[in-house]
Formats: C-alpha cells, sequence, structure tokens
C-alpha cells in the first residue's frame, strides 16, 4: 500500500464525481487556452495578410506626388543585388453598367512585367493595352467576371502637383474602357497594398506603359517596389548612383548665344531644397524666378498679362527694370511708378489678387539677355500657346483685355518678361509653397556634366523619396496589433467564471462526499496538511486529465469562434481570412495558467473546508444559522426605494431618459433586492402564535432553515444575468445628439470622402455654383497625407496614421466636438486654434481622437509623433488634445498651414464635412451627383460615428452570446449546489419518510422550495437588469436589445429548471431508508 | 501509568460537560467508561485521543503533558501512540480490507516496513478476515468491517486504544465476538484499553469500570 495506489483507487472509486470536476477544469482549458488560440490565430492571420498582400515585395520607395522615370528602378536594381519593379499607382473610381454601379477608393496599379516576380504567383500579370486584373474583393463589389469590361477613372497624374500656381486646371480625372483579364486572389497578391490594414483593397491592375499613354505620360513611375535585401542596403546612395535629372523632373537648357546653361523644372517651380543644394555646391549657380502677374498699370494705361523676372544685381528693393516695348505701351519713364497687379495663390487654388509700386530705374532694349524667351517657365497650357487666346492658365484670364498689340509680343517673344525685379523682392512677393525660383542658371557648360552635378549634390529625402521596409514594418505592425486572445478572455469572461467556479462546485462536493474519511484520516493520525497533500494530489491528477481533454476542446472552441468571427461578427475584423494558427507556447501558457490556478484554488478550498470540517467533525458541533442582520434589511429597503425614486424622479426628468441614472438605479436594485430576499428569506420561517403548521408553512421554514445557502444561489444568479445584461445592453446612443456641435459630428450632418482630390474651395461662391451646390451649403475641407488608418476598423499597430491638415478656426467658431483630454497647450477658449500655433516644445500640435491615441497608438496626450516630411525632414507632431469619439477616429489633424509647408505637393481635398440648411438627404444625393467623377463617399456624419460603433456593438454582442453561454453553464454549478443541500438532508427526509409522508410528497416538498428559490434569483436579476437597459432599448436603433434580459434570463430559467431537477432526482435517489439505520 | 488525567473541565456553549475529571490508566489496563448519553463520554474519548483540548487541566500520557501540543505533534502522538475504534468502521470505501488496515502507515515511512505487513497479516489472520482481506468494505458484514477496524487501530503498535460504542452498531452476536476480540487483543499485545459504551456485557470484560457522573468519573468496578 503506498499513497499513489491510495490516490489512484480513491480516484477510481469516485471515478462519477470526478468526471464533473474533469469537465469543469475541461471547460476552463477550453475557454482560456481557446481564446489564447484565438489570439494566436489573428496575429498569425494578421502576418499572413501582410505576407499576402504583399507578395514579394521587401521595401518600397515612393516619392510623394512625384513622378520619377521608371528606368530609376532599372538603375537601382542594376546598382543593387535586388529585385525591383516600378508601378504607377492611380486613385480609381469603376463604372459599371453605365454608371448603376460605381465603385469608389480603387487602387489603380499600372505595372510592367516585372512585377509578375513580386507576385507570389507569377504568369498572370502580363498584361497588355486596355486588359486589366482585378482582386477577387473587387469582383465580389462589381458582380463582375473575367472578359467583362468597365469604365476605369483615374486621378490625372502628372508632373506637376495639381494646384501648381498657373497650371491650368484641367480635367482631375481621365476615364478609359478597360477589359477584365481575370480575377486574383488574395493568395495571388491580388490584394496588393501598401498600407497596413488587413482588410482587402479594391485592386485594378493595369499595364503601366497603356497607364501612362492614358495620363498623357511616358514611363513614368510613383513607387519602386524592391525585394531583397533592402535592410542593409545604403539606399541614399543607391538613389543618387542610379537617379538622373529626369527621375527629379528636372530639364537641363542651355543659350549659347547668351553663355548659359540652366536648369528648370517639370513641376514649373524648382524646389527650395534643389535650389539651395545647386547654389551652395555648383560654382557661378544664380536664381531666375519669373511670375506672371495680372497687368502692369501706370497713368491709367494698363498692360494685362504679362511675365515679370529677376536680377540678382542692378535692382534693389521697390525698383523696376522695363524693356522698350513695355516702356512704349505705358509711356513710361524713368523713375516713374508702376503699379504691378497679381495674384497669390493659396491653397485649393484660392487666388488673391495683390498688388505693389515699383519705381523705373532703366528701360532697356529688347535684345540679348532682356529678350531671353527661356526667362519664362515652362507652364502647360500657358506658355505653350500659340495664341494669347488659346491660353490655359490656372488663374482667372480675361481675354477682353488682350489686345492686339499683346498678340502681336506674343507672336514675336512669347512669354519674354517685360520687367525685372530685385530676386530678394521678387522672391517674397511671389514665393510659395512650391518654390521660390523658375530656373537655376549656370556658366555655359557641358549638358550631361551639368546633369551630373546636378544630380548628384541633391539629396533623395530632400527630394521626397522615402524608402519604407514595408515588410519588416507590416509585420510589426501585424505582431502588434489588436490583441484578441486578451479581448477574448475578457468576452469570455463569464464562461470561464462559469467553469472555474463549476470545478470549484464539483471540487467542494467532491470533498463534502469524503468529509468521513477525512474525519478518519485525521483520527488516524494523518496530520492536516498530510490530509490536504493527498487530495491536492488526488486534484492534480483530476486537473491533469481535465487539461489533457481540455485542449482539444479548445481548438474546438477557436474553431467555433473564428467561423463567428469570419461570418457573423466580421465586423471587428474587417477580413474574412482568419486562419486558425495554434502555438504551443499559448497551449502551454494557457494550460499551465490553469493548472496554477486550479491547484491554488483547491489548496485554498481544501485549507478551508479541513479547517472548517475537521474540527466540526471531531468535536460533532452543528453549525447554527443565525439571524441577519438588521442593518442589511433597511439598507436593503434603502437601496430599493432610492433606486425606484432615482428613475421615476431623476432619470426621467423633464421626459428625458438619463442612462447613467437608469443604470445606477439597476446596480443599486441588484443589492437591495438581494438584501431584502434575504430578510424575507429569514422572516418567513419565524414561528408564528396564530397560525397553524402545514405543509405550506413547512416548505416555507425549509427557505428559511437554509437562508444563507438560498441567499448565495440568488445572489450568483441575479449578479449573473444583471452583469451580462447591463455591460452587453447598454449602448451609447449616437443618434440623440448627433446633430449637436459638442457630438461626435461636429454639429455637420454629412461626412465625405472621395477618391480623387477634389482641387477647388467648395465654398467659393463660383466653385460652389459651378458644382451646384447652394450657397447654403458648408463645407470643412480637409487634405489628406495618405498614411495608415488608425482607427479600431484597422487591427495593426499603427505608428504613423494618416495626417488631415485643415482651417481650425471654423471649429472654434461652431464650437465643434469635445475634448475629453486638454494639454497645456490647448487654449480652453479656443482649442481649435491652438493647433495653429507651435507647443511649447515648439512642435508641431496635433489633434486625434482619445481612443485611437490611447488604443491605436498606444500614447498620451503630450506625446508626440515623428513623421517625415516632403522634403525629408523630420517632423514632431505633438499631441495637444484627445477628442471623444469623433468623425476623425484614425486620423490626425493639424492646421492647413503646417500641412501646406510640411506637404506642399499633395494637392486638392479628399475629406469634407458637411453643413447646411438644406434637406440632408437631397444634399447627400447631390453631392452624389456633382462630385461623381470625384469617386465621392457621402453619408450622414452620425452614420460614419455608428460605423465605428458598429465594433464595440459587436463586441457586446458577443459579450452577451458568451455571458449567456457562461449562465447556462452556471446553472449546471446551480445545480450541483442543490445536489448538495439535497444530499446533505437526506436524513431529514428520510425521517419525513418514517413518518409517513409519500415520497412523491418529499419530492415535490424540494422541488418547490427550489423553484422558489431560481424564481427570487431571476426576479432579482431580471428587474435590475431592465431597468438598466431601459435607456438603450427605448432608442429607435436598439430597440431589440430590451428582448435580452428576457431571452437570457428564460434561458436561464429553463437551464437551472433542468439542471435543478436532475440534481434533486440524483440526490434523492438512494435509499433513503436505510439512512435511518444509523441514526 | 500510562495515562494520567488530572482535573480536566470541559464545556461545550456554556454547558459544563466534565467537571474536574481526574483518571489513571496503567499500561495492558482496560477500562470501561459508561454513563446516560450527553454524560460526556464521547468527549472524555476526543480529549485522551487528542482530539481535542480540555478548558483545564493536565493529561499525562507516557510521561509527556500532551494539552500543551501544537496541531502536528498530536497528529504524530495520534498515530503512534493511540488506536481509535469507532461504533462505524469508518472504513474506506475505494481500498480494501488489506488496504484499509495499512492506511495508518501512510503516515510516516518509518511505518512501512516488513514487520510491520508481517504484523499486520499476523494481525487479519488473528481476527479471522484473512479470507475477505482483499475485498472491499461494501462487500463485507458490519462485523467483518468492525475487527478490521480493531486491526487498523493496532497497526501501529499504538500503546492504548480508544473504542468508542465498538459494539453498538453490531448484532448480539458480532458484538460478543468483537468484545471477545478486544480483549484477547488488550492482553496478547499489552496495550491499554479505554472503552466507552452503553453496553454492560462488553464493559463487565473490562478490568475497570468508570461511570461518568456530572461531568466526574465514579469507579463502580
Amino acid at each position: 500500500m503506498t499513497l499513489f495506489r491510495y490516490i489512484i483507487k480513491s480516484i477510481l472509486h469516485y471515478a462519477k464525481l470526478n468526471i464533473a470536476t474533469v469537465l469543469g477544469v475541461a471547460l476552463s482549458t477550453a475557454i482560456l487556452v481557446g481564446a489564447l488560440i484565438i489570439g494566436d490565430s489573428v496575429k498569425y492571420s494578421l502576418q499572413q495578410i501582410t505576407i499576402e498582400r504583399l507578395g514579394n515585395t521587401d521595401a518600397v520607395i515612393t516619392a510623394g506626388e512625384r513622378l520619377f522615370t521608371c528606368q530609376l528602378a532599372e538603375n537601382i536594381s542594376k546598382n543593387s543585388n535586388m529585385k525591383t519593379s516600378a508601378v504607377l499607382r492611380a486613385n480609381g473610381i469603376a463604372i459599371v453598367d453605365g454608371g448603376q454601379i460605381r465603385v469608389n477608393q480603387l487602387q489603380v496599379w499600372g505595372i510592367d512585367s516585372l512585377f509578375a516576380s513580386f507576385s507570389n504567383v507569377s504568369g498572370q500579370f502580363n498584361l497588355s493595352g486596355n486588359e486589366v486584373l482585378i482582386n477577387e474583393n473587387l469582383a465580389f463589389i462589381m458582380q463582375i467576371k473575367a472578359g467583362d469590361e468597365f469604365l476605369l477613372r483615374v486621378n490625372k497624374l502628372s508632373t506637376f502637383p495639381a494646384n501648381t500656381p498657373f497650371v491650368a486646371a484641367e480635367e482631375t480625372s481621365i476615364s478609359f474602357r478597360v477589359k477584365i483579364k481575370g480575377i486574383v486572389g488574395a493568395k495571388e497578391t491580388g490584394n496588393f497594398n501598401l498600407q497596413n490594414i488587413q482588410s482587402a483593397p479594391r485592386n485594378v491592375f493595369i499595364n503601366a506603359e497603356w497607364l501612362n499613354s492614358q495620363l498623357g505620360l511616358k514611363d513614368k513611375a510613383n513607387a519602386i517596389l524592391l525585394a531583397g535585401d533592402a535592410e542593409n542596403s545604403n539606399i541614399n546612395s543607391l538613389l543618387k548612383s542610379s537617379w538622373t535629372t529626369d527621375d527629379l523632373n528636372l530639364k537641363i537648357r542651355e543659350n549659347k548665344e547668351l553663355g548659359y546653361s540652366e536648369i528648370i523644372s517639370e513641376r514649373v517651380f524648382i524646389s527650395q531644397e534643389t535650389e539651395n543644394a545647386c547654389l551652395q555646391n555648383i560654382p557661378g549657380a544664380s536664381s531666375v524666378f519669373s511670375y506672371f502677374v495680372n497687368q502692369f498699370q501706370l497713368h491709367g494705361k494698363e498692360t494685362p498679362y504679362s511675365f515679370i523676372s529677376t536680377l540678382t544685381e542692378g535692382v534693389s528693393e521697390n525698383e523696376i527694370i522695363i524693356n522698350e516695348w513695355l516702356a512704349s505701351d505705358l509711356n513710361a519713364k524713368k523713375g516713374d511708378t508702376i503699379l504691378v497687379q497679381y495674384f497669390e495663390v493659396g491653397p485649393l487654388r484660392r487666388l488673391i489678387e495683390r498688388d505693389t509700386m515699383f519705381v523705373v530705374t532703366q528701360i532697356v532694349p529688347m535684345k540679348g539677355a532682356w529678350a531671353d524667351v527661356n526667362r519664362m517657365p515652362e507652364i502647360p497650357g500657358l506658355s505653350d500657346a500659340g495664341h494669347c487666346r488659346d491660353w490655359e492658365a490656372g488663374v482667372p484670364v480675361d481675354l477682353n483685355k488682350v489686345r492686339e498689340t499683346d498678340e502681336e509680343y506674343w507672336n514675336l517673344y512669347k512669354g519674354t518678361p517685360k520687367a525685372f525685379v530685385s530676386l530678394e523682392t521678387a522672391q517674397k512677393l511671389w514665393g510659395n509653397r512650391f518654390g521660390k525660383t523658375t530656373a537655376i542658371r549656370f556658366p555655359l557648360q557641358d549638358k550631361d556634366k551639368l546633369a551630373q552635378q546636378v544630380a548628384s549634390v541633391l539629396q533623395p529625402e530632400e527630394m521626397g523619396f522615402q524608402f519604407q521596409q514595408v515588410k519588416a514594418e507590416g509585420l510589426v505592425a501585424a505582431s502588434n496589433g489588436v490583441d484578441f486572445g486578451g479581448l477574448f478572455i475578457g468576452l469570455s469572461f463569464f464562461v470561464l467564471a462559469a467553469a472555474i467556479l463549476l470545478s470549484i462546485l464539483m471540487f467542494k462536493l467532491f470533498l463534502g462526499f469524503r468529509r468521513e474519511e477525512i474525519g478518519t484520516l485525521t483520527v488516524l493520525g494523518f496530520s492536516i496538511r498530510q490530509v490536504q497533500k493527498i487530495f491536492i494530489a488526488e486534484a492534480s491528477v483530476l486537473v491533469f486529465a481535465g487539461i489533457i481533454i481540455g485542449i482539444p476542446f479548445s481548438i474546438a472552441y477557436n474553431k467555433l469562434i473564428l467561423q463567428a468571427v469570419n461570418s457573423i461578427w466580421v465586423d471587428i475584423v474587417r477580413t474574412s481570412i482568419v486562419y486558425i494558427h495554434i502555438r504551443i507556447g499559448s497551449v502551454i501558457l494557457g494550460t499551465s495558467a490553469i493548472f496554477v490556478l486550479s491547484l491554488l484554488l483547491i489548496f485554498f478550498i481544501t485549507k478551508s473546508f479541513l479547517k472548517q470540517e475537521v474540527v466540526s467533525l471531531q468535536k460533532q458541533v452543528q453549525k447554527i444559522q443565525k439571524a441577519p442582520r438588521r442593518a442589511g434589511k433597511w439598507l436593503g429597503i434603502v437601496l430599493v426605494v432610492a433606486s425606484v425614486f432615482m428613475v421615476f424622479g431623476a432619470g426621467l426628468s423633464k421626459g428625458e431618459i438619463n442612462p447613467e441614472l437608469f443604470f445606477i438605479s439597476g446596480f443599486g436594485l441588484l443589492p437591495g433586492l438581494i438584501l431584502v430576499f434575504n430578510y424575507l428569506f429569514f422572516r418567513i420561517g419565524q414561528p408564528s402564535a396564530t397560525s397553524g403548521f402545514s405543509l405550506k408553512s413547512f416548505l416555507l421554514k425549509r427557505v428559511a432553515a437554509n437562508r444563507r445557502q438560498n441567499t448565495m444561489i440568488v445572489s450568483f444568479l441575479s449578479i449573473g444575468i444583471f452583469l451580462v445584461v447591463s455591460t452587453g445592453v447598454n449602448r451609447k446612443n449616437l443618434t440623440k445628439d448627433a446633430d449637436r456641435n459638442f457630438s461626435g459630428t461636429g454639429g455637420y450632418s454629412l461626412f465625405a470622402e472621395t477618391t480623387i482630390p477634389v482641387p477647388e474651395d467648395l465654398n467659393d461662391a463660383k466653385v460652389a455654383e459651378n458644382f451646384g451646390f447652394d450657397a447654403n451649403t458648408q463645407f470643412v475641407q480637409f487634405r489628406v497625407k495618405p498614411g495608415d488608418d488608425a482607427s479600431c476598423l484597422n487591427l495593426n499597430r499603427i505608428a504613423r496614421p494618416r495626417i488631415i491638415g485643415f482651417d481650425p478656426e471654423v471649429f472654434d467658431q461652431r464650437k465643434s466636438f469635445t475634448f475629453l483630454v486638454k494639454s497645456d497647450d490647448l487654449n480652453v477658449e479656443n482649442p481649435w486654434n491652438s493647433l495653429n500655433k507651435p507647443t511649447a516644445q515648439g512642435y508641431i500640435p496635433a489633434i486625434a481622437d482619445q481612443t485611437v491615441i490611447v488604443w491605436g497608438l498606444g500614447k498620451n496626450v503630450g506625446d508626440t509623433l515623428v513623421y517625415i516630411s516632403e522634403n525629408g525632414e523630420k517632423l514632431k507632431l505633438q499631441l495637444i488634445g484627445g477628442l471623444a469619439n469623433s468623425v476623425f477616429q484614425g486620423n490626425v489633424l493639424i492646421a492647413e498651414k503646417y500641412f501646406n509647408e510640411n506637404y506642399p505637393s499633395v494637392s486638392g481635398s479628399n475629406l469634407f464635412l458637411i453643413d447646411s440648411k438644406s434637406e440632408t438627404g437631397e444634399l447627400e444625393t447631390t453631392i452624389k451627383n456633382n462630385l461623381r467623377n470625384y469617386g465621392v463617399d457621402v453619408v450622414p456624419a452620425a452614420q460614419r460615428l455608428l460605423e465605428f460603433y458598429k465594433i464595440e456593438n459587436t463586441y457586446l454582442n458577443i459579450f452577451l452570446m458568451l455571458g449567456a453561454l457562461g449562465l447556462l453553464i452556471g446553472t449546471i454549478g446551480l445545480g450541483i449546489i442543490i445536489f448538495r443541500m439535497v444530499s446533505e438532508r437526506s436524513n431529514e427526509y428520510a425521517v419525513l419518510l418514517a413518518l409517513g409522508f409519500q415520497k412523491r410528497t418529499i419530492y415535490r416538498l424540494v422541488f418547490t422550495e427550489n423553484l422558489l428559490i431560481i424564481l427570487v434569483a431571476l426576479f432579482a436579476g431580471l428587474i435590475p437588469s431592465v431597468v438598466s437597459a431601459i435607456p438603450s432599448a427605448t432608442t429607435e436603433i436598439y430597440q431589440n436589445l430590451l428582448w435580452w434580459p428576457f431571452i437570457i434570463s428564460m434561458l436561464v430559467f429553463v437551464s437551472a429548471f433542468i439542471w435543478m431537477t436532475l440534481s434533486i432526482r440524483l440526490a434523492m435517489r438512494k435509499n433513503l431508508v436505510s439512512l435511518l439505520r444509523n441514526d | 501509568m500510562l495515562l494520567q488525567l488530572t482535573n480536566i473541565s470541559k464545556s461545550y456553549s456554556g454547558r459544563k460537560i466534565l467537571d474536574g475529571l481526574n483518571l489513571s490508566v496503567d499500561r495492558g489496563e482496560s477500562i470501561a467508561i459508561i454513563g446516560p448519553s450527553g454524560s460526556g463520554k464521547t468527549t472524555l474519548l476526543n480529549l485522551v485521543g487528542a482530539l481535542d483540548q480540555p478548558d483545564f487541566g493536565e493529561i499525562i500520557f507516557d510521561g509527556r503533558n500532551i494539552s500543551g501540543m501544537n496541531a502536528l505533534d498530536l497528529s504524530a502522538f495520534r498515530s503512534e501512540q493511540i488506536g481509535l475504534v469507532f461504533q462505524m468502521h469508518h472504513l474506506l470505501p475505494q481500498l480494501s480490507l488489506w488496504e484499509n488496515v495499512l492506511l495508518p502507515t501512510l503516515i510516516d515511512k518509518k511505518f512501512q516496513s516488513e514487520e510491520t505487513s508481517e504484523r499486520a497479516k499476523r494481525l487479519i489472520e488473528r481476527v479471522g478476515i484473512a479470507a475477505v482481506a482483499s475485498q472491499k468494505p461494501s462487500e463485507l458484514s458490519g462485523g467483518e468491517c468492525q475487527r478490521t477496524a480493531v486491526v487498523r487501530a493496532l497497526i501501529n503498535k499504538p500503546k492504548l486504544i480508544l473504542a468508542d460504542e465498538p459494539t453498538g452498531a453490531l448484532d448480539q452476536h458480532s458484538a460478543a465476538n468483537l468484545a471477545d476480540l478486544l480483549i484477547q487483543l488488550n492482553k496478547e499485545e499489552g496495550t491499554a484499553l479505554i472503552t466507552v459504551t452503553h453496553s454492560m456485557q462488553l464493559a463487565e470484560k473490562m478490568d475497570k469500570i468508570y461511570e461518568l457522573e456530572d461531568g466526574k468519573l465514579v469507579e463502580v468496578k
């Protein structure tokens, strides 16, 4: 005989009893390990999605809005050991069936044959002409198949930024018909995407050469995909050794007669960085800045629409040198003061007409350097026009003002500047975010050598080239994404708690059954510690068995949850591709946690049991139930009365429902009812001198005799019901104040997002009229620097969310939105205006949703986010305020002025908040129609907020469902308690039987007693639950939620009824008469 | 002298059960304690068996005062010095008779020897249950189970057997057999025996009989 043998024999002897303990542990293991596997599965799936969406792409080189040559990719490949592929990415809109279906937010990838090597499956990506491949997601949305055709509209990419001053506002998009060659799946890199997000994009792959030709471009690209050891390559030096001036949109010209070489930009203005690099590093370099002015005016005479250029010497501030033609036209002479009128071009093509006076210091002949036509910048639509009447300038030109003489000048001299001012003055007056120079001149030299020299002095980051290790960063973002393991442990809390409770109850029952054995061991001389060790050793075997059985259940639980996540709960993951992934580490962690937790619980339960039971066993002392404290009764009554008063008095004051007070009422009502019932259980058992003794009073006395256990059952069930229902049903009523300015909509009625940026200011009366918007419609336009979505829709951990720039003043005027957290940099009176001033630390102020700051970014207000500006500088954005949930979730807001300074080439607006006195539905239709070529998606702002809450609501639905499941499992525990209580009172039933009671009568007595307790428990749980659910359930969108308390209560009742019946039958199955023999 | 109880008092819920009780037991001596229900017989047995502590007084066992021992020492004391037999046999249902007998040897390795096994075999044969030793308690009669409980009480060679109504749950024939067995083993093993009983038949077989009256022992034989 050994201890081991004793333990094994005990386990086998009590096998039936042990099965329930083992199953309880198995269930706990299944829930915990299952939740951890869900976490692993989601993490693994995010990583897989990253790998699938990037194919073989390890890194990418982009240059903001700049287009470079496809040759650059080839050169990089030649100069390194990496594979490269140049792509031309555009935003697109798909139009099917003559506009009946319009799908916005398309990613159009102009690819060449090299892209195939970046795909997981090669071969399909050889496209020609108007053939396209689309991904499965787009095919599903468009309900289209291979061989079908559709109209594709893409943004008009060009070498110069769309808002470049004086460049004609030609079509912002072009459309062409394409034919679907095939549909590519996720595994075939069909979901190719450079953004860190798990949801499938809407992709169109098209031949890059053909796309170039449709856009009027040749061999242009805006991204280079890299595959290989990009991590260890010096990308900067690689780029410098690979690029040419063509990639920098610079052209070399020369004028042998005048003896100079010069660089000009395809983007009209030469960036400040290029200018500085050339002036500092190339001998003899000097800047030329030519500007298109509206008119020269003198003595009532006007010379319209002319170019004015600069000199670096010979003219000082407020002085002007004019050519003979202008002098003759204005009848001007030295010493005259000429008024020069011109447009200052702001963001969104906002034009401000200004003027400046200059004193004529010299009149120069129309020859030599004074008649240098090269000084006119190459401005598409203007410089290349044959006649003045053909001008297509990006500023309003009144052709009626153009005279015959002006046409003659144009015919003879084109845009040769008619006047010259100092470079310093010109740059001060006309310098803009695109640059302060239109040409840089050098002494005449070899074109190729100059090109090489220019290319070598420029720095890639200053030219806006950015290198991003998309795969490594994507995998990190995926690994650090939303912790679904933790999330599902939380959501499964009630199931887990119920399973653990079940194990505890079973173990207590197990100990209860072996009270006599414990007593025997003790009197035989086993110390309490030895008894404890024996039982813990025995329980360890049970726990171990439970864990082993639980592991396959955990996989089943995981499968079940993932099936739901891929279908009915898809809102929380926004992808239907969540794969099962089992990590041994998680299984070990989960099972170890259950093992340790179980043993700890067993240790304490055994210790407490031995302490209480052994002493009473040895001393043979009966436990006596004490009367409840009077304070408890009064506290209960006070809580019930206060809760009722709160609901009818304050909660419903002025006919409005106050959700917080309703919740507090429910929260107070619950303990109140429990305390009141606890007292009533005691009260009904008190002897009454007048009443007789009936079966009914006997029943009540039995309830009273078990007051503590009965109150425990009532508490256990009612608290469970209340917690599950009140947590799951309490939903935020977003529609209630959605029209108020302090709400998350800012008081705006519509939220719009376009695929193609709208270049104009929609608040400009003329522009609004062109678009068909009435004067009452107010737009807040946001400029967007593409980045990752940091909203709750993205499961990846985002480091740099999308930046949006806007004019913040309007929000202060309207007192829009609510700040949850404010830093010292945020002005209390005008918080939004704080975005216009640098923070105390000298950083750019930024605002974001508090939920995004905390959960999406893992930061706090006051922290900084680091970005790279378009010219390669580190940009530090300091979060100065955290907004209450708003339509901006996922974005970081900064002032337009900082946005323009740092991202000058980002043109137009993609996001809009819209307010109007017009009817919202009508306005929505107008916007959809009038901005359709921009690929607009417009929704009521409140609906946009609700989209974010869909996730929260889905989580709450999951919580409700799993909570209900937990409660149902909890009712098994209830069955165990009832079984134990009935078993412990078997002797009492035996006596009743001996006294002549029928077994059926005794059974009915026990059954009624327990049914009464369950009904009381349901009442105590249901009433507070309903009270707390009323505010949500009375809103239009959550009406069906009121069913939940009743459904859950009904389920709990049915389950409890079944388990109670089973328990009573099981406990009373034994031969009660035999129990009397030993008495 | 094996056991000396001096001026022992014990109360439960304000009711004095034992009041200045004195008792001396010699080695190998057998004593019966009789008295009406509620007189404190079991309380007295619990005190001697170190299952409970007196409110006042001193219990000296084999020269050691057990009143001041801690829980661990008391357990060790019980396993080494005392053998307990109850009205109900309290055999563990999952174990065979043989295993039930050896159960006390699991307390400490020092009890687990070839000699103990031999002793168990001998005692089992002695009490006439060798043929059913491999069977479980549920398969045997009350008398057989109670005899097993007696062997279990003797297995660690205790100096004192405490028996609380050992024949109370047995029929007349079995009770007489068990009473004889207890006396014979008392003599053969040299183990002192204190029996609490209502049965004068059993009491008469002991060396001395005490009656518990008003919390004190009165020698009646």
